[in-house]
């Protein structure tokens, strides 16, 4: 009987988890939508990088083609940077740069380099990268907010570690702490949405980098619409060949 | 294939593409650069052109100074894709030089999984920093002090892609004529692309007119978080390159470093990649290039300069012929991509916010040479600067120590538009 009763105990347990487990996947899925939208996206993204006096450093423009399968294609757009270009592919990550005409292999860590890093400009999906659990509720700017811990499910996104707070009622993200692999904060995240009342989707994030530099750096979504890219865009070698995809 | 490689033609095409019709043009996408450069160069004492300067002075003349301005300008749209490069240089003579040159000028047609080329374009291929073995097309040269936009080989070329794989096969230098020189002689070029597992892994072949056939592979693979490892490996038919004659006497009427072949040549190449949380690079290659001079013909090499050297003391009348033939020993150096067949290349790097200091030294192990590079960049919103200073050594024997520069200083910056 009393095994019986360790039994039941035990599977009410983990149905329990289970349940939360899929409690934080819908919360990861709704936040994503105003991040990122659905899975196959072109995103025009404008980052703006701030010195510790306030004063504007740089701007930098991306179009960034995030598909299915944690597949994400960023093509640099600035003066500086133009014809760059980051192909991510799960784990696999390549560089091309226009003079060398050669993709890069690049690692999970050469990723991470810049104020912004190119993890931060793919948007990748929280939903598909992270599991977590729910901290509790707390209250953000006096309105009340969920706290979710969320541990990286694959070791090459640029955060192994988030701590993330989630709007009660529609779940979109007010604010992130990034932990990167070593569990020192990276960044500070804070989102701007684009309707404060009704928000349909973020507008901007501003990142703090608490590692080195202490800047601020703004990422502005200038526009999102669906695409699905041809698959021979994700061979790094075709991007190779072809400087101008657009 | 006309030589596009003329002032001329560089500057009607620069001219063209700053054209405000082609600019407006609705696919066009137009981008550049102005870069500013100024080198100072030491001579070396030790090294066997500037004993055959002492000896007949003049004879061979350089530069300790040079300031370079380039404006390099990209467009491409409709299919089509152009670099050109206008280039003004002044030395420390206070001589001035202008020219131009075509990049890249090529035609492209298909979007899918097939695509055809044709024209002046750079086809870079290979894994790697130091040494790129199957770099059979573009064949860049590597390890500059400044990065310059590669100039392209006039070709065809013919592409297939999926998601994962890729085929490509090249006709390079079509129509010229047979030539010792492998970078100018007609030859078919292919490579297989493939990515699996997490790692890319590639094949190689080339067809030379008259150098034969190469077969190669390269392979890299992103081992952890913070390593990628990759190595590349050819074998070679035949190679031709500059060799010592057979010529026994010392005091030779013409230059005695003559083209010559050798055959079944390997050239073979290992390297890793670690970067750090903190933005440390490190950044290890070592290499064996079969193409090079051989340690015995490197030992010969160091015996005649010393030869002709000491000849000079008892043959004061012969001085002339000994500082021409001096000077011609200079040839060897350039007998191969490598001047010693090992090397081992090690580099570190830190990314500091918008600046990054770098260290690195190429060795030969052979003959304990090196050559030391420190430099400092800085990345603005469009500006970029550059400055560093690499300095050759090693021991009394070794070839790195008797280059005919002991040191090169360099400052250059960057505007993008």
């Amino acid at each position: 009987m009393k095994t019986t009763i360790h039994i039941a105990a035990l599977l009410l347990a983990a149905t329990a988890g289970l349940a939360r487990a899929d409690e934080v996947n819908d919360y990861l899925k709704a936040a994503d939508q105003f991040r990122v939208g659905t899975e196959n996206m072109q995103v025009e993204t404008e980052i703006t990088t701030f010195a510790k006096d306030g004063s504007k450093e740089k701007e930098r423009n991306y179009l960034v083609f995030s598909q299915v399968n944690h597949q994400s294609l960023v093509l640099m757009k600035s003066p500086a940077e133009k014809g760059q270009k980051v192909l991510m592919l799960g784990d696999d990550f390549w560089m091309l740069l226009p003079g060398s005409q050669r993709p890069l292999r690049i690692t999970p860590m050469q990723k991470l380099l810049g104020d912004a890093s190119i993890g931060d400009i793919a948007t990748m999906s929280w939903s598909q990268d992270y599991t977590g659990k729910i901290v509790g509720e707390e209250k953000c700017n006096d309105k009340p907010c969920v706290h979710l811990s969320l541990n990286a499910v694959r070791k090459s996104v640029a955060y192994q570690r988030i701590e993330l707070w989630l709007g009660k009622t529609r779940h979109e993200p007010i604010k992130a702490d990034l932990y990167v692999q070593s569990e020192k904060l990276a960044k500070q995240a804070s989102f701007i949405l684009d309707k404060p009342q009704t928000p349909t989707a973020v507008s901007e994030m501003i990142l703090l980098d608490q590692l080195s530099s202490h800047k601020e750096t703004r990422v502005r979504y200038l526009s999102r619409k669906q695409k699905t890219v041809p698959e021979q865009w994700l061979n790094p070698m075709f991007l190779a060949k072809n400087p101008s995809l657009e | 294939m006309p030589d596009l490689k003329t002032p001329a033609l560089a500057s009607l095409l620069a001219a063209l593409l700053c054209t405000p019709a082609f600019a407006r043009a609705e696919d066009a996408d137009f981008s550049g650069q102005v870069r500013g450069l100024v080198n100072s160069y030491t001579s070396n004492s030790a090294s066997p052109l500037a004993i055959a300067n002492q000896l007949v002075p003049g004879l061979s003349s350089k530069n300790t100074q040079l300031g370079v301005m380039e404006t390099e300008l990209r467009v491409s749209g409709k299919g089509i894709n152009a670099v050109a490069t206008l280039q003004g240089q002044i030395n420390d003579g206070g001589r001035t030089q202008a020219t131009g040159w075509l990049n890249e000028l090529y035609g492209s047609l298909g979007d899918g999984a097939w695509q055809f080329s044709a024209g002046k374009k750079t086809i870079a291929w290979d894994v790697g920093y130091g040494f790129r073995p199957n770099d059979v097309v573009a064949q860049e040269k590597r390890r500059s002090l400044i990065s310059t936009t590669v100039i392209g080989k006039p070709l065809a070329s013919l592409e297939y892609f999926n998601a994962n794989t890729s085929v490509s096969m090249v006709w390079v230098n079509p129509g010229h004529a047979a030539t010792t020189d492998i970078a100018d002689e007609q030859a078919l070029a292919a490579r297989v692309y493939h990515h699996t597992g997490g790692v890319d892994l590639h094949g190689f072949g080339r067809y030379g007119q008259k150098s034969g056939g190469s077969l190669g592979a390269a392979a890299s693979w992103v081992a952890t978080d913070e390593m990628e490892i990759h190595g590349s490996l050819r074998f070679m038919q035949k190679n031709t390159g500059l060799r010592m004659n057979t010529d026994t006497s010392l005091l030779q009427r013409t230059s005695p470093w003559q083209n010559n072949t050798q055959n079944n040549v390997v050239q073979a190449m290992l390297g890793a990649n670690y970067t750090t949380e903190s933005q440390h690079s490190f950044f290890l290659e070592a290499w064996w290039d079969g193409t090079a001079l051989s340690d015995r013909e490197w030992q010969d090499w160091n015996k005649r300069n010393l030869a002709l050297q000491g000849s000079a003391n008892y043959l004061p009348q012969m001085q002339q012929v000994i500082a021409y033939n001096l000077a011609w020993q200079n040839q060897a150096l350039s007998a191969s991509g490598n001047i010693r067949r090992k090397n081992v290349f090690a580099r570190w790097s830190w990314q500091k916010n918008d600046w990054q200091p770098s260290l690195d030294i190429l060795w030969t192990p052979e003959d304990n040479g090196r050559i030391i590079t420190a430099a400092l960049a800085w990345q603005g919103d469009r500006i970029s600067i550059n400055g560093g200073l690499r300095m050759y050594g090693g021991s009394s024997k070794a070839i790195l120590a008797q280059l005919p520069d002991s040191k090169t200083a360099y400052v250059s910056a960057t505007w993008a538009f």
